[in-house]
């Protein structure tokens, strides 16, 4: 069990009908798990366009897992089938651009593997921790804030704000407020 | 040229073919082929409408470009158009595409021993120098005569053969309406990766590194995805767009390099390797690299080929219910 | 002002010593580019080749950050957002090293857009202000040079802070560095004067510098684009081969447009200035869709008409070609040069005049 208190960044990718289902299983069972894995509902691992990974990888997230429903069990027949061919190929491409094969996976979860979702979980973050960080790009500040705004958070700092409680602070005398905002687009 | 004895620029050759054009000209808007550019290095895309024109015309080892490039934004004109082996791949995979239709296409193919790479001679001289070429002998082992301000200076043609053309499997167009020139044996070595492998050498930070210094320096002209003739999407391109907004208008390495993984994905199973984009860029990125892994890896896969065959299913089109050669990822660990 | 030497070998120190006051930017070879980079101690500039960029970036950044916003719903009346702003800093004192007379010459055709009319760029006018230009002069023009057409010269002093005359005496290579203005003078102080044979053997070098081929007489070429405007089929055989892609704006010296953009993430985010090409369709389509350069042959058009008609009747004034115009244009010849279809400004600006003389030889004349 990894400790629960590193910042790691982990994007899981889930489709609907299987997986989103057995990680709600692998809660209702009260399994422990890592936290580190931030979970997006797609429609079907068909859905999960190879650019979502690059994306998340390129702009700072630790790892990727896409988990769908088994082959031959798809909601859709065939959309996890496209997605094999799609994700096995991605996963062999990203060792060149220097990101680390383990950064990627992608794995077949039905609605009632509870516990085989806590082990995928488990052992995928247990290889992230393992791998450490992603390595960072120059612009730190910018990644850090484009992944905030990928994740939903409403928390993003672009590197510059260093506004006190009351919003105002005298280096930049031209944080204003709305009103006074107003003002200046109407005097011109 | 007299002591011409290349298969690729002769005299001969470069008559049949303005004739073949002129013959074809009543029925096409125009003709695209290669013309003279500023300098005797440096050919540029020409078209034909008249006989006149047909006087521009060349063909030789300097005529890099792949003309296959310009067709897609010419659609609903009915065109005539000059190609080398490899850019025949190019039209074969736009025709497979159903991105051009082939009866409104005439196809000049000229069986090419191969063509230069600027970039290997700019390394060894200043060719803004370079007063006039001659090229004698075969392209593959002749040699390239250049006129310089201090006199002439001979240079093996293989050394400034383009990557593409030292592997070269297709020097005969698999396409065309009108050949010209005798068909030439296949000379290009079996292609081994092995740029791919010097790169797979370095460790996962040190590969990191590399891109992050060769994308470092990239302009985002997308000249790379402007000069590939199967980037149909043009202006609405997922680079461009707002909504879904993919890629920041902020020039930083990181949208810089997340477009160069988009180009590769989305040319995966489509790409032929005709090396237009990092020919293109003016930053000398070597972003072909990215996608050769990825062709490198189809054929592993799928042992699938962009741009052969008419007939073939582009492999992401479709799916076994058994992969061959995918290992199952739910049960390595 | 005294001209000073500086020696090819103390030249990484001397600009390691620059470093310690500027955000240096210097030219190095990476694979088949020379490009700017900010300096660092283990770095030796590259000045024997002009860099494949041009300078511009260094007074109109790629990207630049106007502001950064964030707003804020008002926990006690939540139909009130604020909204805070806060601008950007403002720029280091920065130094470029291995521009090009033809790039210190695009700096003038840059203030006319940003600082000479109508509104004065407050974000420009900064760089500007904070930027000097150490220029090296050149010693023989590429095939694809043609900045004598625009009224400049190899060894052209406008736009520099510093121009460095390469030359090489007794066996020692280095640089005759002339100061053009007063903050010029200041970063050469601490060199060493140079030598009375120095400047001889320059001079001598200079004369023997052979005189480009003339240039063509371009009085016309205003009047004559315009004559030319509404030939679409003169455009669409120039451009058919263009790919509408950016290098030539981009790397073009003078090139000034822009695009604006704000990019949001949640609550917050950023207003950005970034370069913009008008050879991309995207440049001019407009929220309806409606596009009045939807082909390549009017997005061509447009950059020889801007750089050869429109500037110089913008700014009559300001004649510097021998041709009495003044062009958006310093002849650097870095479109023509990596251009991947090699695309030529010269032949098209000579297309131009000799298709406008046939058309109508008795009325094309004049710049009117």
């Amino acid at each position: 069990m990894p400790d629960l208190g590193r910042d790691y960044r982990i994007i899981g990718f889930l489709c609907n009908w299987c997986s989103y289902g057995g990680a709600d299983a692998a809660g209702v069972a009260r399994f422990n798990q890592p936290t580190d894995l931030r979970i997006i509902r797609v429609p079907c691992s068909g859905r999960v366009d190879p650019m979502f990974v690059a994306k998340a990888l390129l702009s700072g997230a630790d790892g990727v897992l896409v988990s769908g429903c088994h082959p031959r069990d798809c909601h859709y027949t065939e959309g996890n089938l496209y997605a094999r061919r799609r994700l096995e190929l991605l996963r062999r491409f990203l060792p060149i651009i220097g990101i680390d094969e383990g950064r990627f996976e992608y794995v077949w979860v039905s609605a009632s593997e509870g516990s085989r979702w806590r082990d995928m979980v488990t052992k995928f973050t247990d290889k992230i921790h393992s791998l450490g960080h992603i390595p960072r790009m120059a612009e730190t500040a910018r990644t850090l804030c484009a992944l905030e705004g990928m994740l939903g958070a409403s928390s993003a700092q672009p590197d510059m704000w260093h506004a006190d409680a009351s919003g105002r602070q005298p280096r930049h005398d031209a944080l204003l407020h709305m009103d006074d905002y107003k003002e200046v687009m109407d005097g011109e | 040229m007299a002591s011409n004895s290349s298969a690729s620029d002769s005299p001969d050759r470069i008559k049949t073919l303005r004739a073949k054009i002129a013959s074809e000209l009543p029925n096409v808007d125009f003709v695209l082929g290669y013309g003279r550019g500023f300098d005797p290095l440096h050919a540029t895309p020409v078209t034909v409408r008249t006989e006149k024109d047909l006087d521009r015309l060349i063909f030789d080892p300097t005529c890099v470009q792949n003309l296959a490039t310009s067709l897609y934004g010419l659609r609903g004109k009915r065109l005539g158009v000059v190609v080398k082996g490899c850019d025949s791949r190019s039209i074969v995979q736009l025709l497979q595409e159903r991105l051009w239709e082939r009866e409104n296409l005439v196809v000049f193919g000229l069986p090419c021993e191969g063509v230069i790479d600027l970039a290997k001679l700019r390394v060894t001289m200043d060719i803004a120098s370079v007063k006039a070429v001659r090229f004698e002998g075969s392209v593959r082992d002749g040699k390239v005569v250049l006129t310089l301000p201090e006199g002439e200076r001979e240079l093996p043609s293989a050394g400034l053969l383009a990557d593409k053309c030292l592997r070269c499997q297709h020097p005969n167009p698999l396409v065309s309406d009108h050949l010209i020139g005798p068909e030439i044996e296949p000379q290009g070595a079996q292609d081994t990766y092995a740029d791919l492998a010097a790169l797979e050498k370095l460790s996962t930070q040190e590969r990191f590194d590399f891109w992050k210094r060769q994308m470092g320096r990239c302009i985002r002209c997308y000249a790379c995805r402007n000069a590939c003739p199967l980037c149909v999407c043009k202006h609405v391109c997922l680079a461009d767009s707002r909504e879904p907004h993919w890629l920041s208008a902020e020039a930083t390495l990181q949208e810089k390099w997340l477009f160069q993984v988009m180009h590769a994905l989305h040319l995966a199973g489509r790409c032929t390797e005709c090396g237009e984009c990092q020919r293109s860029c003016p930053m000398g990125i070597p972003i072909l690299l990215l996608k050769r892994m990825m062709n490198r890896e189809l054929k592993e896969l799928f042992n699938y080929q962009a741009g052969v065959s008419l007939e073939a299913v582009p492999p992401l089109h479709t799916f076994l219910m058994e992969e061959d050669r995918i290992k199952d990822r739910g049960l390595l660990w | 002002m005294v001209d000073r030497f500086l020696k090819d070998s103390d030249l990484a120190a001397v600009t390691a010593a620059w470093a310690r006051d500027f955000r240096v930017l210097a030219p190095v070879r990476e694979g088949a580019a020379i490009v700017y980079r900010l300096f660092s101690e283990d770095m030796h500039p590259f000045l024997l080749r002009p860099p494949t960029s041009s300078a511009k970036e260094a007074i109109l950044p790629q990207t630049e950050n106007l502001f950064t916003y964030k707003y804020r719903k008002d926990q006690d009346d939540l139909t009130r957002t604020e909204v805070f702003l806060a601008e950007a800093l403002p720029p280091e004192p920065t130094l470029i090293l291995g521009p090009r007379p033809c790039d210190a010459r695009g700096r003038h055709l840059l203030d006319r857009v940003f600082l000479e009319r109508g509104v004065i760029d407050p974000q420009y006018k900064a760089h500007r202000a904070a930027t000097l230009f150490v220029t090296v002069a050149c010693t023989s023009m590429q095939n694809t040079c043609f900045c004598h057409w625009t009224g400049g010269a190899m060894d052209d002093e406008s736009g520099s802070d510093v121009l460095l005359h390469p030359v090489t005496i007794g066996g020692v290579g280095g640089f005759v560095a002339h100061a053009v203005t007063p903050a010029g003078e200041e970063l050469l102080a601490t060199l060493p004067e140079a030598t009375a044979p120095m400047l001889e053997k320059l001079a001598e070098r200079r004369a023997a510098t052979p005189e480009p081929e003339p240039a063509p007489d371009l009085s016309d070429i205003a009047g004559s684009f315009l004559a030319m405007f509404d030939n679409l089929d003169f455009w669409t055989d120039q451009s058919a081969r263009c790919l509408s892609c950016g290098v030539c704006t981009y790397l073009c010296p003078t090139c000034s447009c822009f695009n604006i953009t704000d990019e949001n993430y949640g609550m917050s985010g950023r207003r950005l200035r970034t370069w913009d090409t008008c050879m991309s369709a995207l440049y001019t389509l407009e929220g309806s869709g409606h596009n009045p350069r939807f082909s390549r042959a009017h997005r061509l058009r447009n950059r020889v008409g801007h750089k050869f008609s429109y500037h110089p009747r913008e700014f009559p004034e300001a004649a510097t070609a021998p041709s009495g115009l003044e062009f958006s244009c310093t002849g650097c010849g870095r479109c023509i040069k990596s251009c991947p279809v090699a695309v030529d400004i010269r032949q098209i600006v000579l297309d131009v005049l000799a298709a406008a003389a046939e058309k109508a030889p008795d009325k094309v004349g004049g710049t009117k």
